[in-house]
């Protein structure tokens, strides 16, 4: 999973907590490059998360709604498409911060830092918490406890390949 | 090839080249099939996702490299080379 607890984590901080994830990897007795999680939240919104370190993914999410589809992407300065049902044209633009033109990659480890800083400075509360923190490793324990094959039709020796640890 | 001989291997097997696309596959072989503990020789991390997935052991090419110039050295010292 590596990288993609903070997508876990993003997801959850916009769409609240999960109820139930049915979960896949490809990890035969190390550590997994490629999964997928079938994730239903408390609110009753369900979705599919893939997550790989061996192929290259679109790194965005999709929130289709009723009228539309939201899709915003989950590195710095993400692109952000709204695209409406009934045809009408998509909106799209870039998230970014308030008075920022661009961020870069290192400006996230700074801003957490300097928001550490500032919350034993001043004493008041973290931007994220632990208990963020906690809830997202929840999940991922959650997954691991319930881990299933991913499906490897290509495998030369799918009955090896499911062998688990 | 890998071939029965190489099955009734069990002592530690290190492969080099083994985070490219055609080394995995002899890994793979190795440890699904054949049940060896496999060491891989590692330059870059990063590109070493793929044989993660398996139980395998690495050693860092520089690490090796850093400690073969040191034996070097000290067999230069010994007068040995």
């Amino acid at each position: 999973m590596d990288l993609g607890v903070h997508d876990l984590d993003l997801l959850m901080w916009w769409l609240g907590d999960y109820e139930s994830v049915v979960y896949r990897d490809d990890s035969v007795g190390g550590v997994e490059a490629n999964c997928e999680l079938e994730l239903t939240l408390r609110n009753g919104i369900s979705g599919i998360v893939e997550l790989s370190r061996t192929r290259t993914l679109r790194n965005s999410c999709i929130i289709w709604g009723e009228r539309g589809a939201l899709e915003i992407g989950t590195s710095v300065n993400p692109l952000v498409r709204l695209t409406p049902n009934q045809g009408e044209t998509p909106l799209t633009g870039r998230g970014a911060v308030a008075g920022r033109v661009e961020a870069t990659f290192p400006d996230t480890f700074a801003r957490q830092l300097s928001d550490f800083a500032e919350c034993v400075r001043s004493g008041r509360r973290p931007f994220v918490s632990a208990e963020d923190a906690r809830r997202v490793i929840g999940l991922v324990e959650a997954c691991y406890a319930v881990r299933q094959p991913v499906v490897q039709p290509w495998a030369a020796s799918p009955a090896s390949r499911e062998t688990r640890p | 090839m890998i071939d029965q001989h190489h099955a009734s291997l069990r002592g530690p097997v290190l492969v080099t080249g083994g985070t490219g696309f055609i080394g995995g596959r002899p890994i793979e072989r190795l440890v699904l099939e054949m049940k060896c503990r496999v060491r891989v020789l590692v330059r870059n991390f990063a590109s070493a996702a793929r044989i993660a997935t398996l139980p395998v052991g690495y050693e860092a090419a520089f690490t090796l490299q850093s400690g073969m110039r040191l034996t070097e050295d000290w067999a230069r010292w010994a007068n040995l080379l």
